[in-house]
């Protein structure tokens, strides 16, 4: 019994998931990068007087693969085909405030890829996380002021082929606090490209 | 969207990860408020704080600014100085303050009018680290 209790742990626990994974990774105003957290997900923190701007970008699984017992990766997983689809540079910014007075304008901000002219959102979506945890998800014009009164999400696509080729700046312009602009540090983006064990629970 | 979910989650999940920044600057901080000198100048300045997310508590009462403001606060009565934490909103002239707390190095940016320094210090001990930062940067701010 010991013995096949002993074959069946190492079955469970020799059987594992990996995935090769590309995700755009903030890095602080003087170029340290932010270190990942659960999931691969690293993100920054701005903070200025009664609001936390949190900012955070894409991960992407571009192949998984299984490993059983102990052998080399012989199960490929499909992962779709998004990755053979054009698409923007997508950048995710939570606001969470203590207090009201603070509006933001998406058109505001900009991201400058080396080499090339700046660029600003084409698109954003998002809004406020409402009761229960639920997002209530709506599509917006980058021209829209939004008061920042209660927590909000926001994904805003830049015009920039995914995927980043290169570091990036980017300028959080738009927000102010009673009609007054508020600075924010510039941050940066790079591109980064990881194999990744991935839990199977 | 199956992506914001997932970044949702790792947002939540970073309370989890090691000792907030504001905490650790808490530590050793008087238990009752140090008063700086009689006369002491007036120090007006805007703080904004960059950080990686784990080290940082999100969904607090107060913004993670606010919080490391106070430990700021203190420092400065302790360098002789009376505090007056401004924002954006405020017209009066301030020095701009921007502290970035990297794993490895915190930075301090000030600016004021046309002059604008940066000061560098080991990130660790956290508040030795960034009393030294403000004391270097008084020296060329407080006139």
């Amino acid at each position: 019994m010991p013995r096949y209790l002993a074959l069946l742990c190492l079955a469970a626990t020799s059987c594992t998931v990996m995935a090769k994974v590309y995700r755009i990774e903030p890095l602080l105003p003087d170029g340290e990068p932010v270190p990942q957290q659960r999931r691969g997900y690293g993100h920054a923190v701005v903070s200025v007087a009664g609001l936390d701007i949190s900012v955070s970008s894409v991960r992407e699984e571009l192949a998984g693969w299984i490993s059983p017992l102990l052998l080399p990766p012989v199960i490929p997983l499909p992962t779709g085909d998004r990755w053979d689809q054009p698409a923007d540079i997508v950048v995710y910014f939570e606001f969470r405030p203590t207090r009201t007075g603070y509006t933001f304008s998406p058109s505001h901000v900009r991201l400058h890829v080396d080499g090339r002219d700046s660029v600003v959102a084409r698109a954003w979506s998002g809004g406020p996380l409402v009761k229960g945890g639920a997002f209530r998800q709506m599509t917006h014009v980058p021209e829209e002021k939004i008061e920042i009164n209660a927590r909000l999400y926001i994904s805003i696509a830049f015009p920039v082929p995914s995927p980043l080729e290169d570091r990036a700046e980017l300028q959080i312009g738009g927000l102010e606090l009673d009609g007054a602009g508020v600075e924010i540090p510039l941050l940066f983006l790079r591109p980064a490209y990881s194999v990744e064990w991935i839990p199977l629970s | 969207m199956r992506r914001l979910f997932a970044l949702i989650l790792a947002l939540t999940a970073s309370a989890c990860l090691g000792p907030p920044y504001d905490a650790e600057l808490r530590t050793g901080l008087p238990t009752s408020r140090r008063e700086p000198p009689t006369a002491a100048p007036v120090f007006r300045y805007e703080l904004a704080v960059v950080a990686p997310g784990e080290q940082v508590r999100l969904g607090d009462p107060e913004a993670f600014s606010d919080r490391v403001g106070v430990t700021v606060d203190d420092l400065l009565r302790g360098r002789g100085v009376s505090p007056e934490r401004s924002d954006a909103s405020v017209r009066e002239p301030r020095v701009r303050l921007t502290l970035i707390h990297g794993s490895a190095r915190t930075e301090l940016r000030a600016e004021s009018g046309d002059l604008r320094k940066t000061y560098s210090a080991p990130a660790t001990p956290p508040r030795q680290s960034l009393d030294l930062l403000l004391g270097r940067m008084l020296a060329d701010f407080l006139r």
